[in-house]
């Protein structure tokens, strides 16, 4: 069972066989969403995600097919400097991602339904949260504001902007856990 | 699935605030990319930072209005006055339909709060304390989100002012989305 192998079995057995199709969409399945957060954080669009998760594991079955993956107890580690060289040209522009034709790669087929957040159901949420919280949850994330500029604007120190930001948003998950619960 | 060393919704907040030296960042990276159970936990955070990010509070100043409009946000706007019944249509090529709540003496006022119910049925959607407003009235940036629930919009705008002449108006807004 692939589901249940370690990534660098997965990669030695892709490495082994000529044709080793479910191992690679198990590490691609395995794979994709995590490079795609590692997109979303450093080059912020879901497109720039996209790319990159696509570009990434392209490089990593390629690398795997060759046996060129040496580190099996470390995967993670191959895929993070293919992240970093391939985020770094996106960035400069140098890849606008070439279109792959579906049998090379299928994303789509390894990246699940994301949770969503309804921003109606985020606007009730917010409306709980006290003056404070709400100026310091916006400005951190809407503003992108650093927690030493925030705490200069609102009169705080950076140590309680950043307790402010992390029980703002634990409230504002559980208000929204709630909501969904409360639909019917 | 679990981790043997799980990274603390802190750090995780602070990763997705970038508020982490490199080195902390460099970490979390491999082991994010390592670890299904912090994997997952880290899409949480994400999928709510994102919203965050793409929120537009319903309330708006007219400087959070040019600032929609530099992003790129294509918005239209209407005056409204109280107790009037005006239709709004929010046309397939906006991304945001202003109404300009108007009509109100402001120049005193200390505070503006907005409750938003749907007019048939009373219920509260939305109340808003110390909403930002300026002489030209109350700003509301109605979204297109703002379908999923009632259309029949009723917004009460209640002044506060330091005099005690306290005032309150009704805007009736029925909405239809293209």
């Amino acid at each position: 069972m692939v589901e249940n192998a370690a990534d660098g079995e997965l990669v030695r057995r892709i490495a082994q066989s000529e044709s080793a199709p479910d191992a690679e969409a198990e590490l691609c399945r395995r794979f994709a969403p995590r490079i795609r957060l590692y997109g979303l954080r450093h080059l912020k669009t879901e497109d720039n995600a996209a790319d990159l998760a696509q570009s990434v594991l392209l490089v990593v079955l390629e690398a795997a097919r060759a046996g060129r993956i040496r580190e099996l107890e470390h995967v993670e580690r191959f895929v993070l400097g293919a992240c970093r060289n391939l985020a770094q040209r996106i960035r400069q522009r140098e890849v606008r991602v070439v279109p792959t034709a579906p049998e090379a790669l299928d994303l789509g087929a390894y990246l699940p339904d994301f949770e969503r957040v309804s921003l109606a159901e985020l606007g009730r949420c917010l409306t709980k949260l006290d003056q404070r919280s709400r100026a310091v949850v916006l400005l951190s994330f809407q503003a992108e504001r650093s927690a030493d500029e925030i705490a200069e604007q609102l009169e705080l120190s950076p140590g309680n902007v950043r307790v402010l930001r992390h029980r703002a948003l634990l409230q504002l998950r559980q208000c929204l856990s709630h909501s969904k619960g409360a639909r019917p | 699935m679990t981790c043997a060393t799980p990274v603390s919704s802190e750090e995780l907040v602070r990763y997705w605030a970038r508020d982490l030296p490199s080195d902390e960042v460099d970490r979390l990276d491999e082991h994010l990319l390592g670890c299904a159970t912090c994997s997952a936990e880290s899409a949480r955070v994400a999928a709510l930072v994102g919203a965050l990010a793409a929120f537009i509070p319903p309330v708006v100043t007219r400087e959070a209005l040019r600032e929609l409009e530099a992003r790129g946000l294509r918005l239209e706007e209407h005056a409204f006055l109280p107790a009037q019944r005006k239709r709004a249509v929010f046309r397939r090529e906006i991304d945001v339909l202003v109404h300009r709540l108007t009509g109100l003496d402001l120049a005193q006022a200390q505070a503006v709060s907005v409750i938003v119910r749907a007019e048939h049925t009373g219920h509260v959607l939305l109340e808003v304390q110390h909403v930002p407003f300026d002489a030209s009235g109350v700003l509301i940036a109605c979204q297109r989100h703002f379908r999923d629930g009632p259309h029949d919009i009723a917004f009460e705008v209640r002044v506060s002012r330091a005099a005690g002449a306290d005032e309150t108006a009704l805007y009736l807004i029925p909405h239809s989305f293209e």
